[in-house]
């Protein structure tokens, strides 16, 4: 019994030091700067649109959508590792004792964000004067208590299907939260009862769902090395992530982008970073998340200053992560061996990054037509990009 | 002709060295086995050799050039198939023919040529647009001695090319390894199938502790280790047991 108590604490101690040693570099590196902007530039906006704000904006509704989203991913974080299949096997009995702790940490480590957009809530909820002080105290133990609980259903989720139908249950429980909150900082507070009861009802029947089966080391093994695999690719973006393997896909409607095969020039690295940026699904969806984000706050924010500073900060970021994750790993590659110069790869990186932030400025500067017509302002935002890009791109050292 | 030659190369991954004085050659179309206990140096052998690591002293030539002289015309010389195959995850089969077409130069008529040759050996005509993900560890394996051949070299490095290979790709390995050793090019091979090596290669280097143990043909080994009618996996013993009586 006392083994696995102890085990959980030796893995624990070396998964927080292992999620230091890469929160280093991703805290003091390019994303604390994109951070400021970005948050300055949101939270300007965001504090200049409630001054404008009206009583009968549906505040209590966006509040429960937005906070009860948050609260619905509950993903165990048990540390297992796939010798556990064989070694945990003979313990089974005491597993208990190390699911406690991991579902404690699990908690712990995923109330931040409902707590933050609670936060972030307050001045709105505050505002359209939504709810009491007392209200909206109360509904801060709620969170943690809903979480608490989403914790340990989503765990019976698992555990008793293997993760199948987990989409359905988050849906349940989406709407279970979402009603609650709603209902807590609605006129008719009393009617969290149902909401309430429904809760009851649902995680006691997954947990006796649970009861009923072996555990799925498998399953929990899996997800964990998926959950681990996620963080290794963020941290990746950063710095150099040894162990890392990366998903792909073919995007046969991007093959017009790849170019063919020339055969008898030295256009092999082009060739070869080209299908690397479009395939793999890290780096080809962080641009586009980047670009869709620049697009959505260039139609939506009004303020052209923040703006040009959401755009400039997304652009430098984007051109930036584009490079360190294209740039890839230390480790062995074919291409390393090929008979042409090292800075040929360097050189193609280069190239695709500006290719595609060239795409990316074109892209923000249709978008700012739309919104703002053919204005000096829309102008600005392709300069800005452009300029950030290309000095981000000519600026970048090896890691 | 000596294609590749190692003079008194000294050199590891950290300053205390793995390999010791180490000399040997390969010549034209020889096809030369590089035995050895695990941790003997064959792969730190192989990585000076390819210019992955730089020996601490010593030179290792290929083709009479030295990395440092010209590293792109070192490298035109040769092509490496590691232990564990190593693929692009986003680039399919032929994609793979395709780029190491391109980064050596090939034009298109004989890319097209020996892709076909290739692609019919090793029976993955009909995998051309698959990713590595579909791949058994064998076609992995496969598609780099594939990319290997493509090239045709004046020399192959190979380390440990018959693990995760079926019978049939062992078979054609061999078949390539021999029709390309006729045409002259030589052949390093790093192996523990102690029965294959013996059978094909011409000349053994027996590495032990990052020197060179003993090497030569199959006779040359049996007399210097003195058992006339020995097999390459008693002189291979019969060097561990040097060893421990040491």
């Amino acid at each position: 019994m006392n083994d696995l108590k102890s085990i959980w604490g030796k893995r624990f101690y070396h998964y927080m030091r292992e999620v230091q040693k890469y929160m280093q570099y991703i805290f003091t590196g390019h994303l604390a700067i994109v951070l400021v902007f970005a948050i300055g530039a949101v939270g300007y906006a965001y504090s200049e649109w409630l001054k404008e704000i009206s009583t009968d904006f549906p505040a209590a509704i966006l509040a429960a959508v937005v906070i009860g989203g948050a609260l619905v991913f509950s993903a165990p974080v048990t540390l297992l590792k796939p010798a556990d299949l064989v070694f945990f096997l003979p313990l089974e009995k005491h597993l208990p004792h190390y699911v406690k702790r991991a579902l404690r940490w699990s908690l712990f480590s995923q109330i931040p964000l409902p707590i933050i957009l609670y936060i972030v809530a307050l001045p709105l909820l505050s505002t359209t004067n939504t709810a009491s002080t007392t209200v909206l105290l109360w509904l801060v133990a709620f969170i943690v208590v809903l979480k608490w609980i989403f914790v340990e259903t989503e765990f019976s989720v698992h555990f008793a299907r293997s993760g199948q139908g987990i989409w359905r249950d988050r849906c349940v429980r989406f709407i279970i939260a979402a009603s609650f909150i709603y209902l807590w900082l609605s006129p008719y507070l009393y009617f969290i009862v149902i909401p309430a009861i429904v809760l009851g009802v649902y995680t006691a029947y997954w947990y006796k769902q649970k009861e009923q089966k072996p555990f799925p080391y498998e399953h929990f093994i899996a997800l964990e090395q998926n959950r681990m695999m996620r963080f290794y690719r963020f941290a990746n973006y950063f710095t150099d992530v040894p162990h890392l393997k990366g998903a792909v896909s073919r995007r046969r409607w991007l093959s017009f982008f790849m170019q063919r095969p020339k055969f008898g020039e030295t256009v092999s690295q082009s060739f070869l970073i080209k299908r690397t940026f479009i395939r793999t699904d890290d780096t080809f969806w962080l641009w586009v998340r980047l670009t869709v984000i620049s697009m959505v706050g260039t139609y939506f924010i009004s303020i052209p200053v923040a703006i040009l500073i959401l755009v400039g900060a997304l652009a430098f970021a984007s051109s930036l992560q584009l490079i360190y994750a294209l740039r890839s790993s230390d480790e062995f590659r074919m291409d390393m061996l090929f008979p042409e110069p090292q800075v040929f790869r360097e050189q193609a990186i280069r190239q695709v990054v500006r290719a595609v932030q060239w795409i990316q400025a074109g892209l923000v500067f249709i978008v700012g037509i739309i919104a703002f017509g053919l204005s000096p302002t829309v102008g600005l935002l392709l300069v800005v990009m452009v300029i950030v890009s290309e000095i981000t791109i000519r600026s970048t050292k090896k890691k | 002709m000596s294609i590749v030659k190692l003079d008194r190369v000294t050199g590891g991954y950290t300053r205390r060295p793995v390999l010791h004085d180490l000399s040997f050659e390969i010549k034209e179309g020889e096809l030369v086995g590089l035995i050895g206990l695990n941790g003997a140096g064959k792969s730190t052998t192989i990585k000076h050799i390819i210019g992955l690591m730089s020996p601490h002293s010593g030179d290792i030539q290929v083709n009479g050039v030295n990395f440092q002289e010209d590293p792109e015309r070192y490298r035109q010389s040769f092509s490496y198939i590691p232990e564990t195959p190593i693929l692009y995850e986003e680039l399919t089969l032929q994609e793979h023919l395709e780029l190491t077409a391109m980064a050596y130069g090939l034009d298109q008529a004989t890319f097209e040529a020996r892709s076909e040759v290739l692609l019919k050996e090793f029976m993955m005509e009909k995998r051309l647009r698959w990713f590595p993900a579909h791949f058994s560890k064998g076609m992995r394996q496969k598609v780099m001695i594939m990319c290997a051949f493509l090239v045709n070299p004046s020399l192959y490095i190979i380390d440990e090319p018959f693990v995760g290979l079926d019978p049939i790709g062992i078979q054609s390995l061999l078949t390539q390894m021999e029709v390309r050793k006729k045409e002259g090019a030589s052949i390093l091979m790093s192996t523990h199938i102690l029965s294959t090596a013996e059978k094909y290669c011409d000349r053994i280097i027996l590495l032990h502790e990052g020197q060179v143990r003993a090497q030569g043909t199959m006779d040359e080994l049996r007399s210097a280790f003195g058992k006339e009618k020995a097999s390459l996996d008693d002189l291979y013993i019969a060097m561990t047991e040097d060893d421990s009586h040491e």
